[in-house]
């Protein structure tokens, strides 16, 4: 997972995050919707059924109790054509209630409702045929034709007979009534016996309490209307017209209470009462027994469609909820994931970044990452890499330059001190010089005087002898001075060998300055390659730079597209882009730096190049003294030699004045030679007068070059400081950046 | 909600500050390819291949008729999203800083006094925001493909 994470693209990932999300989001809602139409589908079948059911359930009751009701109606009805419609009534709800039952039978579906839906209408087809029954039997109504019967006949009769028996004398006591001894039933008996027979039949006629009680009432009715008519047919009286009354009416009465027995034998009324109230209630409660087990049955139905339609919403709420759930702990895993392997190596760089910008090159991220963040930590790793050779290129180069310019520097301090000493030389020979110079003027006016003394010789050959003794002080002067001349070359001499070997030192350490300066040059060639180098690194980084400020714009863009979940990104993305920045920034500081370390180098290039056109004009000179030193030493010798000739000369003259005494023949042609001598001398004279004249010259040139050996190596002096300096400097730029020790 | 800002991408072209919706935007990349198409109409640079996407690259400068000093300078391309126009792109000078303008300075921006309208090259312009330091022109990407298009029927006709 992690190397995974690792290895994919920035955007792969957040396309990733996002595809993970929606598809989350997706899944839930589908599920979430099917679930509900589900849910929605099953609710609308359960209501329609129960309700459908449940109302055909009520109607059914309320039909049963509208038979019921009418049944009741017809049966408690005090007239017949009133009985007659409720019957009608009942009969056409009896039918509907069929029908409804027959509806409710198909509206039963299941399985086990088979059974019950036959019951039930087994149930309402017993229910209707004692309905039939029952209503049959109230339409005869032979009660209310009973009670018609006593009301209108036998209560009237009844009455009569009592009023008769009341109004009758009192009998005479049964031993009196001889005169007829069949009559054993007096008319006061037959009233009597007439109202118990009333009495027992209002009894009957108000008892609705019980077959049993009813029949033992009947039976003693009956018990009672035999013994009545018993009485009747055994009954005379005294008063003839009391006896054919009461035999009248109780005719009519035996006659309507026959007829009252009929009918209350009957008792349609009764029976269909009792119909009413035992079968027809029994058949009912079971009707409704089966109707509330139907009920129930919806009940239970429409408690498992309930319970259906919760198990649903559960499953369905539970699903939701376990995709949400999951969905977002997926969502957050994968996010921090994204998030870790963005911001840890974005930490890692922040800080690498602060550590190169307060030089500090030794640390490393090292991120073993693919995606852009590891690009770019591997990328900023080599940035370091090479910033860090560079800077160990720098520092050495630096550091050659600082021993380079030490070098340089006690190079020019030689110098210096080999110029101090030359021009001391020089000045020495300046000495000597001028001492020849005077000497040979002194040499030349004696010369002169020899001229002139010749000249005398010449004019006055007479006064020789006289002259010999100033011509051989003359001489001996001549020789004097000729020696101190010859001493005095010695020492000009002796100062141009000295003079000759101290140039060619100096040549020798100018070829060696030459030498310092060239290998500086190449030194500072070298840094101003590293230099170069290190520009085409910054011009790198510069690249990485705005390449990875496109990346954090890219990146920024993404975050806006992915909304609310990409905020924490974009803030990802901006530090990013502000890393980028400063490393840009970076990168032009370095730059900058570079620029300062190539002027300097430049600069000390430029320096080092005067220094060595310097000392290749040191070189020269030095050259040009060498030469005119040696010139000097051949026109020396030259005179030297042309002195001892004028030594040999004047002691040839010496000779010859000696000889001047031996022999006056050969006189004129030693003057002659003498004068040739002297002029010889003279001429010799004038040479060396115009020689040392010359190396007067020549020795203020070697001064002169000597002053400028000596401004020069202090310009090589001062130039090297500024050298020691810039290294210096250089060095301390270098040793800003901390450098590994390995590897480079 | 009333005061949100309105993200915009800015970039440079022939030294100007332009600036495009961020929302508009689907990535900027550079180093592309582009191949020249011949007789294009003017404004259309060439197709450059994304990823193995062909995508129509319009020059921002040509099509706003500002000076090119040096056609290499506009490396960057700005691709949209599908829902501006299908697979175009614009080449720009460089690439910005992203900018936050609320949507009171928005509102503020000029459009009417510069007598913008929709049609023509004019209707790219929608209005200019001042910002702290310099004006941003916002441009309509969404007219950047019609505009080609009627470009290129006038030119075939």
């Amino acid at each position: 997972m992690k190397n995974i994470m690792k290895n994919l693209k920035l955007s792969t990932k957040l396309i990733l995050l996002t595809s993970i999300l929606s598809g989350f989001l997706l899944l839930t809602g589908w599920v979430g919707q099917t679930r509900l139409s589900t849910l929605n589908r099953n609710n609308e079948v359960w209501s329609k059924e129960t309700i459908t059911k449940v109302v055909a359930a009520a109607e059914v009751r309320s039909k049963l109790f509208e038979v019921i009701r009418s049944q009741k109606n017809a049966v408690l009805a005090r007239s017949d054509t009133e009985s007659a419609e409720f019957a009608v009534a009942s009969e056409a709800a009896a039918k509907d209630l069929r029908r409804l039952v027959e509806g409710l039978d198909n509206a039963l579906t299941a399985p086990n409702a088979k059974d019950l839906a036959a019951r039930l209408l087994d149930d309402v087809d017993v229910l209707s045929s004692l309905n039939k029954q029952c209503l049959e039997l109230t339409k005869q109504n032979t009660t209310i034709q009973a009670n018609a019967i006593l009301k209108k006949k036998i209560i009237p009769a009844v009455e009569r007979i009592v009023e008769i028996a009341d109004r009758s004398p009192e009998e005479s006591p049964p031993g009196t009534n001889a005169t007829s001894p069949r009559s054993s039933v007096t008319t006061k008996e037959v009233g009597k016996l007439a109202h118990g027979v009333l009495a027992s039949i209002a009894l009957q006629v108000i008892t609705t309490r019980g077959e049993a009680e009813f029949s033992q009432i009947e039976t003693e009715t009956q018990r009672k209307v035999a013994a009545f008519n018993i009485a009747i047919g055994t009954y005379s009286d005294q008063d003839r017209n009391t006896e054919s009354a009461i035999k009248a009416q109780a005719n009519g009465l035996r006659v309507d209470m026959d007829e009252f027995l009929r009918l209350s034998t009957a008792d349609s009324k009764a029976k269909s009462i009792a119909i009413s109230l035992k079968q027809s209630k029994e058949v009912t409660d079971e009707l409704l027994l089966h109707l509330n087990e139907i009920k129930t049955m919806f009940e239970r139905e429409a408690n498992d469609g309930v319970k259906a339609s919760q198990r649903i919403y559960n499953d369905s709420v539970l699903s939701i909820v376990g995709m949400t759930a999951s969905g977002l702990i997926l969502g957050f895993v994968a996010s921090f994931f994204v998030s870790r392997s963005v911001s840890r190596p974005i930490f890692l760089l922040k800080n690498l970044a602060v550590d190169m910008a307060s030089g500090n090159l030794m640390s490393r991220v090292n991120l073993l990452q693919k995606d852009e963040v590891g690009e770019l930590a591997t990328a900023t790793d080599s940035l370091a890499d090479s910033l860090a050779s560079v800077v160990k290129k720098i520092k050495n180069a630096s550091s050659e330059l600082v021993s380079s310019s030490s070098d340089l520097g006690s190079i020019a301090q030689s110098l210096i001190s080999q110029s101090a000493s030359t021009s001391t030389r020089a000045n020495d020979a300046s000495i000597s010089s001028v001492q020849l110079s005077t000497n040979i003027s002194t040499m030349s006016s004696a010369a002169e005087e020899l001229s002139i003394s010749f000249a005398a010789i010449s004019a006055a050959t007479e006064e020789m002898s006289v002259s010999v003794g100033a011509i051989s002080s003359a001489a001996e002067q001549t020789s004097n001075n000729v020696a101190a001349v010859s001493s005095a070359f010695h020492a000009i001499s002796d100062a141009f060998e000295q003079v000759l070997g101290n140039v060619r030192s100096g040549a020798q350490v100018a070829s060696n300055a030459s030498h310092m300066a060239d290998s500086a040059t190449s030194t500072m060639q070298l840094l101003d390659r590293s230099s170069t180098e290190i520009s085409k690194v910054t011009e790198t980084i510069k690249m990485i730079a705005l390449q990875t400020n496109l990346l954090a714009l890219n990146a920024t863009i993404e975050a806006a597209s992915a909304g609310e979940a990409g905020k924490g990104f974009a803030v990802v993305a901006h530090e990013i882009k502000q890393l980028a920045n400063q490393s840009a920034r970076a990168a032009e500081d370095i730059a900058t730096k570079i620029e300062g370390v190539q002027t300097g180098t430049r600069q000390a290039v430029g320096v080092i190049q005067q220094i060595a056109g310097v000392i290749k004009e040191i070189n020269a000179s030095a050259d040009g003294i060498s030469k005119s030193v040696e010139q000097q030493s051949r026109a020396a010798q030259t005179i030297s030699h042309n002195i001892h000739e004028a030594n040999s000369g004047v002691g040839q003259i010496a000779r010859s004045i000696a000889e001047v005494a031996a022999t006056a023949n050969d006189m004129a042609r030693s003057i002659a030679e003498a004068t040739r001598g002297a002029n010889d001398v003279s001429r010799n004279v004038g040479q060396a007068a115009l020689v040392a004249s010359s190396i007067a010259d020549t020795i203020g040139e070697v001064s002169k070059a000597t002053i400028e050996t000596n401004r020069s190596a202090n310009g090589v002096m001062t130039e090297s400081k500024d050298l020691s300096q810039l290294s210096v400097e250089l060095s301390q730029i270098a040793s800003q950046f901390q450098i590994p020790n390995n590897g480079l | 909600m009333i005061d949100q800002p309105t993200m915009f991408c800015t970039f440079g072209a022939a030294g100007r500050l332009f600036g495009i919706p961020l929302a508009d935007i689907k990535e900027i990349t550079d180093d592309v390819t582009c191949t020249r198409i011949p007789h294009a109409p003017f404004g259309v640079r060439g197709y450059i291949n994304i990823r193995g996407q062909i995508i129509l690259g319009l020059d921002l400068k040509q099509l706003l008729e500002l000076p090119v000093v040096n056609a290499e300078d506009a490396r960057r391309l700005v691709i949209f999203k599908s829902a501006i126009g299908q697979s175009f792109g614009l080449f720009v000078d460089q690439v910005g800083e992203i900018v936050e303008v609320s949507s009171s300075d928005l509102e503020a921006g000029e459009s009417a006094r510069l007598g913008l309208t929709s049609n023509g090259r004019s209707g790219l312009i929608e209005r200019v925001v001042r910002l702290p330091e310099q004006l941003l022109v916002v441009l309509n990407p969404r007219k950047f493909l019609p505009i080609v298009e009627i470009e290129s029927q006038s030119t075939n006709t």
